[in-house]
Formats: structure tokens, sequence, C-alpha cells
């Protein structure tokens, strides 16, 4: 990222889509901001993931990009419109959807979308219809007679249905089944590839990996850590199973750097590295082994760790 | 330009959602208003006789119920409709719809909707003032109407003119206290239950200081803070109009919806 965390400065860039700078947000009778100098920037056409347990900020940042709520200090630009003093501006080209989707409960579905159409006229007029048969969304029932998921389905459509050059949206997935959640991923990559920008926040490390460039994590207000899905596995630790003819060179295997180790019986190891793997390769050239298995990366753990580890910095 | 479209759109979506609302207080002002006007029939033959009993009543009495003569034409659409009971009918509807305009939204998120786009806060903010209006003046057509029909049926002698002013003044003044909730609930964060309490305590105690300020000396120069001061609906059915209640009531609905834009635009999104 071309911003330093801690200073928290961004130049303001004509190909971001989103720029925050040192956006800061404090609530009267609150010691601690529930914002606090948050800069990040997000690439047009990036997917951008916004991680952070309940209460970290997640809902903040997103309100106070939407101008629902002020900042107390800082700016942030969309599309290089500010986000206060040009709102109006700003929303001509922003989709979002709530975390906890709201919708007009006696409303239907078709009355909803039309409503939302008339506050904001779309581009093209057979992608609603698109949209509507994609997620199989009822338009005859009231929408306070539908599941969460349909609901959440409607907050969807009505949030990409004018197709805007900038996303944000909040916990997108909650309350979709799997077969709507692949639905949605594909229409984040299309609304990627139309060159639009995503801004979503999640606390699911899953949901996250599967449609985001790039993650960043918030914490109690303060943005710890940015990371491309890239840069996460390549400081991931590996971790292989390892079967020897003879016993296991335990005293060689201790010595190597960043690894750990597990026996389970006099053959049989598994060892968890990070880094560099040369270093093992060389004692495995020495010994005769007959099965190696590598076990799958977890980025969550390794983000969940750098999270840690990053909080506990700041 | 496309400001004005969205806050047409959301003043249509308002009113139709209100639809059944303004149909339930229609039929309840028809009744309420005709059967007043209509009972009228039955005591315009003894109208001097009651005069002279109520006449004896002391002024206090009369000071509460807005004036001494009760019987003649005027006296009686005055003490019996438009001095009392329409005020408190059209303030506690003014008051009550004003404050959930944007209260429901709010309390509801569907406000979010709304200002996820392209339209701006004062945009909403005059979408809903213009709504309430609307059904509100609706209301009041409504009820100058049936008070006119009403009272060409029981021979009430009248210039429909002035009826219809007296409606438009009563409507106007009930409707500076929906001002006022609505102004506190836009401006700042307080509940929906507090702004309708303000304003009704500016309402109904400025009714009770005016009231009282013929009887208790000091009161005078207090009651002429309050709205019910210029209030004179017995002298606007006889043509005569207060500029003190005119500009009194600018002075609210403009001072209202200046604070209320300035406070809205201003302020979290709960």
């Amino acid at each position: 990222m071309p911003q330093d965390l801690r200073s928290g400065i961004i130049k303001s860039d004509m190909t971001a889509s989103i720029v925050t700078n040192r956006l800061t947000k404090r609530y009267a009778h609150t010691s601690k901001p529930a914002l606090d100098n948050v800069s990040l920037k997000v690439e047009a056409g990036e997917v951008y993931g916004f991680l952070g347990a309940n209460g970290a900020g997640k809902s903040t940042t997103i309100r106070t990009l939407l101008n629902f709520i002020q900042p107390t200090s800082g700016s942030a630009q969309i599309l290089g419109e500010d986000i206060v003093r040009d709102s109006v501006a700003v929303k001509r080209h922003v989709g979002y959807l709530s975390g906890e989707v709201a919708l007009y409960e006696k409303m239907t579905g078709k009355q909803f979308l039309a409503y939302m159409a008339e506050l904001q006229p779309l581009k093209d007029k057979s992608y609603l219809p698109e949209l509507m048969k994609r997620f199989g969304a009822d338009p005859h029932k009231p929408l306070g007679e539908l599941s969460k998921g349909n609901r959440q389905k409607f907050g969807l459509i009505q949030a990409v249905m004018h197709q805007p050059e900038v996303l944000i949206l909040d916990e997108p997935t909650s309350g979709l089944d799997p077969l709507m959640q692949e639905e949605f991923f594909r229409l984040i990559r299309e609304s990627k590839e139309r060159g639009a920008s995503v801004f979503v926040s999640s606390h699911n490390f899953a949901e996250v990996q599967r449609m985001c460039d790039r993650i960043g994590f918030i914490r109690d207000g303060k943005l710890v850590s940015e990371q491309t899905l890239a840069d996460l596995a390549s400081k991931a630790s590996h971790t292989f199973t390892l079967t020897f003819a003879d016993s296991v060179p335990l005293h060689e295997l201790n010595r190597l750097p960043h690894a750990s180790l597990t026996t389970h019986d006099e053959h049989h190891v598994t060892l968890s590295m990070e880094g560099e793997l040369t270093p093992l390769f060389r004692v495995l050239s020495n010994h005769h082994v007959t099965r190696l298995e590598q076990q799958e990366v977890n980025l969550e753990q390794q983000f969940m760790r750098f999270y840690r580890e990053a909080g506990d910095e700041k | 330009m496309r400001n004005n479209a969205a806050v047409w759109a959301i003043v249509r979506n308002e009113l139709r959602r209100r639809k059944l609302y303004l149909l339930w207080w229609s039929v309840g002002i028809i009744a309420l208003v005709g059967l007043t006007v209509l009972a009228y029939g039955s005591v315009r033959d003894q109208a001097a006789e009651l005069n002279k009993a109520f006449g004896s009543l002391s002024s206090s009495i009369s000071s509460f119920v807005g004036t001494g003569d009760m019987f003649s034409p005027a006296g009686y659409l005055n003490s019996q409709l438009y001095f009392i009971t329409l005020p408190i009918l059209f303030i506690l509807l003014s008051v009550t719809l004003s404050s959930s305009l944007l209260n429901k939204e709010e309390s509801r998120h569907t406000l979010e909707l709304l200002l996820a786009r392209p339209v701006s806060r004062s945009g909403v903010l005059a979408a809903k003032a213009i709504s309430g209006s609307i059904i509100v003046a609706i209301l009041g057509a409504v009820t100058a109407i049936t008070v006119a029909l009403c009272a060409l049926a029981v021979h009430i002698d009248i210039p429909i003119g002035y009826i219809l002013l007296t409606s438009l003044a009563m409507l106007l003044f009930s409707g500076a206290f929906g001002a006022l909730a609505f102004m506190l609930f836009a401006a700042s964060q307080v509940t929906r239950r507090l702004a309708v309490v303000v304003a009704i305590l500016v309402s109904f105690g400025g009714y009770i200081l005016t009231s009282l300020a013929g009887m208790v000396h000091g009161l005078a120069w207090v009651a002429k803070l309050f709205p019910y001061h210029y209030y004179d609906p017995g002298a606007i059915l006889t043509g005569k109009l207060s500029a003190g209640l005119v500009l009194y009531i600018a002075a609210i609905y403009i001072g209202a919806m200046v604070v209320a834009t300035i406070g809205f635009r201003r302020r979290d999104i709960q």
C-alpha cells in the first residue's frame, strides 16, 4: 500500500475510488473514538474487504462514508468528491447495502424497487428484471412477509440495480443461502469487471477471501493492518506431514528456524514452518523420506495472528 | 432537477402509505363536525334565552370557551368548534403526524435507503414537510367543507367565506405546533415522545395561560408569548383576522423550517 498506517496520510490519487484521510468519529459521552484516524484507499476496480469483530468500527466507517454520520475530524472522498460537502453528487455513483437490511414492510418487492428507481433512475432498465431472475426474488409478496434471506436479496438488488461505480456493502451475504451467496460472488466479479470498486465489510474471513483483492482489518476503531491475499499467503506458515523410512531426525529438524514439530511416532512428524523452505529441504535431502504431505494454507489463521500482533503493537 | 423529482417521489410514497390514515381521520372529522353543527338546529330557536342564562356565568368561564356569546351562529361555531374542539383535534393530529414523518423512517432505518440515493437531506426534509402539510390540508378542507355544508343545512347565517377563513386560520394555528414538533425531531435527536410532549405543552399550556390571563394580572404579558393569545376565531367568523396571528403563525413556520433544515443537515442519523 502506498500509505503509512501509522502516520495515516494518504495522498489523493486520480485512480482511487475511495480515499479516507485520518477519518475520525467521536461520539459525545464516550471516551474512545468509534473511528480513530482511519486512512485507506480503494482503487478503481478493486474489491476491498473490511474485516473486524462486532463493534470494531466497520459500520461506523461505512455510515461515515455515506454521510449518515458526520466525521469529527479527517476527510474522505469518493470518486474525488467530498463525502460531506458533495454528498448528493457522491451518491449518484454509489450503491449501498446496510448491515441490517431495512425495507418498507408493507410494500411488495416490485413496489419497493420501483420506488428506489424513482429516487435514482436506472442506467439500463433490462438489468433489474435480470437481477430479479438471478436471485429468484418474489416481486409480489409484501416485504414484511419475506424471510431474512429473501429480504436480503431485495437489499442487494436495490444496491446494484443502477450499476453504480462504487459499491459499499455491509455484511452482504448475511442470511443468503449458499446458492445465493455464489450468485452474489458472481455479481461482485461482474461489477469488478466493469470497473466498479467494492468496499465490503464482513466478520467472515472465508467470504472475504472469496471475493476480495485486499483486506483491511479494523480493531477498536483503528485500521490495524492491510494485506493483499498474496501477501498473506506468502507469510503464512506451511504445514507438512513427513514420513521417514528411518527414525525422524528430530535433532536436525528442531534446529530449523521458525519451525515447530509434533511427533506422532518414530517415523511420522508434523512440521509447521514460516518463510523460506530451503533449510527444510536441505535436511530432508539427507534422509530417506517416503511421504511428504502439505496441508492447505490457512489464511484465516494467519490473518488472525497478524491482526492480533498488529493490534498489540498499536 | 433530479433532487426535485426525488422529493416528489418521496411525497407520493408518503401519501400512498397514509391513505387509510387519511380516510379514517376524514370519517371521524365529518362525524364530529357534522353532528356538532347540525345540533345547532335544536338550540337556534332558544339562542337568546340560552345566551341570557349563560351570560350570568363568570368571565373566567367565558375565557375558557373563548366567548360569552355561545348561542348566536358565530358564538356557537366559535365555542363548540373553532376555539377548543377543532384546535385540540388538529394540534394532536399535526403534532403526532409531523413527529412521525421522519421518526418512522429513522427508527426503522429506511431513512438510510433514502439518504443513500442522490437526494439531499434538505430534500428529504422538504418532502416530509410537504407530505405532512398535504395531509393536514386535506383534513382541513374536509373540516371546512363539512362545516360550510352543515351550516347551510341548519341556516347558520355566516358567510361561507368567513367559515373557510376561520377554518384556514384554525388549521394554520394548530399546524404551527406540528411544525414545532417536526423541528424538534428533525433538528435534534430528541425522541419522538419528547417532541410530542413539548409541542403539546406549549399548545395547551398557552391555552391555559391565555385563559387565565384575564383573571391573573401578571400573566397578561406571558400570555402574549403564546400563539393562543392571538387566536380569536370568534372575530375571524365575523371577518376580522388579526395581523398578530398571521405574523405569529408565519414566524413559527419559517423559524421551524429554518431550524429543522440547519439541524437535520448537520446531525447524525441514528
